[in-house]
């Protein structure tokens, strides 16, 4: 007994053993070839990525490839990956898709990434899921994403949204990345209340409103004055900080050295004014309140119901935020540009250097990107819980794709308005198709100052912000405070 | 003679020839591999790797058919001597030891570095420990080795979780371990690291940021810092002493009286598990919790504002400097004070009522007793409170990370604590693994020196130290009389 227990103790060790031997010896170091651009040699052909209208010689198009085999290791930070991988794994059964996933909030999933690639040994990713808060890092900073500019004729074919191309592309012209969804962003309001307060619900209309930031404020106050102070313009002035972004001049980083822009002085006195004449609504994104005020059932500490007007949400928080949501004021909604387009989150795929299996990842790439029918399926709700667990019984339970999501070619958004024409998203908003809006916006949004670092900068920043608002610091402080955060946390930069 | 054990050797022997044989053979295969590969690249004008790459390949596959080697030599000598159990026994054990410790080096490193080299010094030791065992192998007493094999797990888990992660720390922390432009980076750079934290490089800079906090401190009432690793280094004082001194006092007074004789409290079980309620919860719901609760339009706003009316408006805590850092410190004192009442509670269980007998007999009063009773012979359970709180209080960071909801601890860096500083270094898009390091290695520096001293301060007087320490005292005083009858 005591021997057979023994002899078990040893035999577990030499296995142990074994196994570490092997991942010793395993993986060979991988080529470094500076670059590591292995698909494609034409890095030199760098013309401006322009997706819009052109004809396309066919002959360019990649064609899908069929029956892959091997091992395809797909990393990402959600489980939407998990779909689309299910998805491509029933044209290709013989292929083995490895699966990782990891959350991109603590940064964890970013780190993962970072650390297999720069060490480049062991279980290192073919395909990495990038979010748009670090998409620019990988795509131009850290250059560990394979050349896809072979795909490019199939992206002027289906004529992929420019914002979701120039997120992908490196500063030589060279597209790196693809996304299969654009997100920009809206303001969504409350019918009832634009009838009460401007005596139109016309989106057209409502615009005029709401064309500018001075216009913005003028119709708050008017909002407010109306309402005796019971309904308020907005949630909060951090909702709106987004909207800054894309249209200032400069990014946050020029030259190595921070650089505040003229208009993020701007927001801060576009956020003191909402504040401190009592325009918003003191709740923060996110937070319970938030929520509470989309169904009408906000309430301060005094005991006074307080209204929101309008929510700022990208395309994505129509179906997951808003409508799950807003209690019964479905059909009370509408949609309208608002004061300046912006955009908010996205998903973009890229192969990486150290992949193994590139046939499989490009094709993995064009099929999760620029396959018409897949982007069809997608937007459509094609990919229901049921289908999935008919090609891989082990997936969750609760993983599906709803219909609605905004696909990244405008070809297909245009053919794709009316089937959206009557649905629930399209009920929920008085009849204006969701699909068709978002499919515009997505035209005007730039994605040319988005950098790595703007995800902690911005952090720094709202937080420095927040005590100008609640006049705790005057402007050189609040600066101050703001920069002394960011040295903190990025002390490469020149101080 | 067949003895004891022999069928363990045997396979233990086998299986250890069988991993030598392994070993031979795939270091000459990736040896071989790799040269052609190589030649193949040289063909082609591509590079394989960089130099220092490729010296690391080489000595790896090299250390490979070594390792295969001994282990091969040492498997057959095992099996052999199988009938000689104690010569036998002591080879076989220091082979799997060495084993262990090679497969999780490489394990962990993925790479050959000098902890390989390490452990490839300890595989050719064992042959030599081999032969000065044989030698010395003159006496019969039975050994009983059976007790390595036991403790083995914990010291291999020990190694590679505990002393590795340290050892690493401090390695990291002299070095400019980053990831910058997409490659990993790792230079030493001496204490730079230390220099940029500390915001001193030598004793008179040291003071004069000493002096101006003093100064700060007493000339304006209040504490201004520029550098941020100071600010958190005090927000870590601040938040771990005040919540630290209202815990004890609640908890010492809760375990009196659950354990007095005289109120005979009843219940006590049932308030011992709801003040221990909050630790079972996650720090992540209790911050999130708290946050809701003291919303704008929050509860307590809600009650304070509408309900009594005390306020005239909203209050948003997270705003200001005092409130979150009031907040902070209630959660942490609300969620540790239960399991420090319930580790005094056992501490006081264990004092002996007889000597609460006696001194009720001798007229003691309840306070007397507690004083100078219960506090005395509670100090080996103080002891523990106090240094494990200290450990774990000076690591704060999920409560002032979540209530804040801010990497930076904001507002002001009010709850901005060590943990936090370092998180902030080490996360994306920062990833400087060195400069988190250092900061790691003053928080670990700073927790022993401080335990240190609390264990010193705590230690227990020997009726001869007391004695020195007189003896000491007098011989002093005889010194100065000495001294004022010379003058």
């Amino acid at each position: 007994m005591k021997k057979g227990l023994l002899v078990l103790v040893v035999a577990f060790i030499a296995v142990f053993a074994f196994a570490a031997c092997q991942q010793e010896t395993a993986p060979p170091p991988a080529p470094d070839t500076g670059t590591g651009d292995t698909a494609n040699n034409n890095q030199t052909v760098t013309p401006p990525v322009d997706t819009g209208g052109d004809v396309v010689d066919v002959s360019d198009i990649v064609a899908p490839v069929t029956n892959l085999t091997g091992d395809l290791r797909v990393w990402s930070f959600t489980n939407e990956a998990l779909v689309i991988a299910t998805a491509f794994q029933e044209q290709h059964p013989d292929l083995n898709i490895h699966f990782a996933m990891a959350s991109m909030d603590d940064g964890s999933y970013q780190e993962m990434v970072a650390q297999a690639i720069a060490v480049g040994t062991g279980d290192v990713p073919d395909i990495i899921f990038m979010e748009a808060d670090f998409v620019r890092t990988f795509v131009q900073e850290y250059g560990w994403l394979q050349d896809l500019s072979a795909l490019v004729p199939n992206a002027r074919a289906l004529e992929t949204i420019p914002f979701t191309v120039q997120a992908g592309t490196d500063d030589n012209g060279v597209v790196r990345a693809f996304s299969y969804q654009a997100t920009p962003g809206a303001m969504f309001f409350r019918r009832s209340m634009a009838q009460r307060y401007f005596g139109t619900d016309d989106p057209a209309q409502l615009q005029a409103h709401f064309a500018n930031l001075d216009l913005f404020i003028e119709s708050a106050r008017s909002i407010q004055e109306q309402s005796d102070g019971n309904t308020r313009v907005v949630g909060s002035p951090t909702e709106i900080y987004r909207t800054f972004l894309p249209n200032r001049s400069q990014p946050w980083v020029v030259n190595n050295a921070l650089h505040i822009d003229p208009l993020m002085y701007d927001y801060m006195t576009f956020a003191y004014t909402l504040r401190n004449e009592n325009l918003d609504a003191e709740a923060g994104q996110w937070g319970d309140h938030w929520f509470h005020a989309m169904s009408d059932d906000l309430v301060d500490a005094a005991g006074n119901p307080i209204a929101v007007f309008s929510f700022f949400m990208p395309t994505w928080g129509l179906p997951f935020v808003i409508m799950q949501n807003a209690g019964d004021t479905g059909g009370d909604w509408g949609v309208i540009p608002g004061p300046m387009p912006f955009q908010w989150g996205g998903t973009w795929l890229g192969m990486t250097t150290v992949a193994q299996n590139t046939e499989a990842a490009m094709e993995f790439i064009r099929f999760a990107t620029l396959d018409e029918a897949h982007l069809t399926n997608w937007a459509t709700g094609v990919y229901t819980n049921e289908f999935l667990a008919a090609i891989d019984p082990n997936v969750p339970g609760d993983l599906h794709q709803p219909a609605g999501d905004l696909v990244s070619s405008a070809r297909l958004i245009r053919e794709l308005t009316p089937w959206f024409t009557g649905s629930a998203a399209s009920d929920f908003l008085g009849g204006q198709n969701p699909y068709e809006i978002f499919g515009e916006a997505a035209l005007a949004v730039s994605f040319e100052l988005q950098q790595g670092t703007d995800n902690t900068i911005g952090d720094a920043f709202i937080d420095a912000v927040d005590l100008y608002i609640t006049g705790q610091a005057d402007r050189d402080e609040t600066i101050a405070s703001f920069r002394s955060d960011v040295q903190m946390a990025l002390p490469m930069l020149n101080w | 003679m067949r003895t004891r054990g022999g069928v363990f050797l045997i396979v233990a022997g086998v299986l250890m020839a069988a991993f030598g044989v392994f070993a031979i053979v795939s270091g000459i295969l990736n040896f071989a591999a790799v040269w052609v590969l190589r030649d193949a690249l040289n063909s082609a004008n591509l590079t394989y790797g960089t130099p220092a790459h490729m010296a690391f390949s080489w000595f790896s596959f090299i250390s490979w058919i070594v390792c295969g080697v001994v282990y091969l030599a040492v498997g057959i000598i095992g099996v052999i001597l199988h009938g000689n159990l104690r010569r036998a026994r002591m080879l076989m054990f220091l082979g799997i030891l060495a084993l262990y410790v090679y497969a999780l080096s490489a394990f962990v490193l993925g790479n050959f570095d000098l902890r390989s080299l390490g452990a490839m010094v300890l595989l050719l030791l064992i042959p030599a420990c081999f032969i000065a065992g044989a030698r010395r192998n003159q006496s019969s007493v039975a050994i009983n080795d059976w007790g390595y094999i036991f403790i083995s797990p914990f010291v291999l888990i020990f190694l590679a979780f505990i002393a590795y992660p340290i050892y690493n720390t401090f390695s990291m922390s002299t070095t400019d371990a980053r990831i910058m432009g997409g490659r990993w980076i790792i230079n030493p750079v001496g204490m730079d690291n230390f220099q940029e934290l500390l915001g001193f490089s030598n004793l008179a800079e040291f003071g004069e940021i000493f002096r101006n906090f003093f100064y700060h401190l007493f000339s304006h009432g209040d504490v201004y810092v520029h550098n941020m690793f100071h600010q958190a280094v005090l927000n870590t004082w601040i938040l771990w002493l005040l919540n630290f001194v209202p815990q004890m006092i609640l908890a010492l007074v809760l375990a009196a009286m659950f354990t007095s004789t005289t109120y005979k409290l009843k219940g006590t079980n049932f308030f011992k598990a709801m003040y221990f309620l909050p630790n079972l919860m996650m720090p992540v719901t209790i911050a999130s919790l708290f946050y809701s609760y003291l919303a704008v339009h929050g509860p307590v706003n809600q009650f304070m504002v509408g309900t009594l009316g005390i306020w005239d408006e909203a209050r948003n805590f997270t705003s200001y400097v005092t409130d979150t850092r009031i907040v902070v410190i209630f959660l942490q004192t609300w969620m540790w004070f239960g399991q420090t009442a319930i580790v005094f509670v056992a501490g006081m269980t264990a004092i002996s009522p007889t000597f609460y007998e006696s001194a009720m007999i001798d007229g003691a009063n309840q306070f007397k007793m507690f004083f100078r009773i219960t506090l005395p012979l509670l100090k080996p359970i103080m002891l523990f409170v106090l240094v494990t709180s200290l450990v774990g209080g000076l690591g704060m960071f999920d409560i002032p990370l979540l209530f804040s909801q801010s990497p930076f601890g904001n507002p002001q860096n009010s709850v901005l604590t060590i943990n936090m500083f370092m998180n902030v270094r080490r996360s994306f898009p920062s990833m400087m693994f060195g400069s988190a390091a250092a900061v790691s290695v003053l928080l670990f520096l700073m927790s022993s020196v401080v335990a240190l001293f609390i264990f010193w301060a705590f230690r227990t007087q020997t009726d001869e130290d007391l004695a020195k320490r007189e003896a000491k005292k007098a011989a002093k005083a005889a010194k100065l009389q000495n001294k004022g009858a010379s003058a």
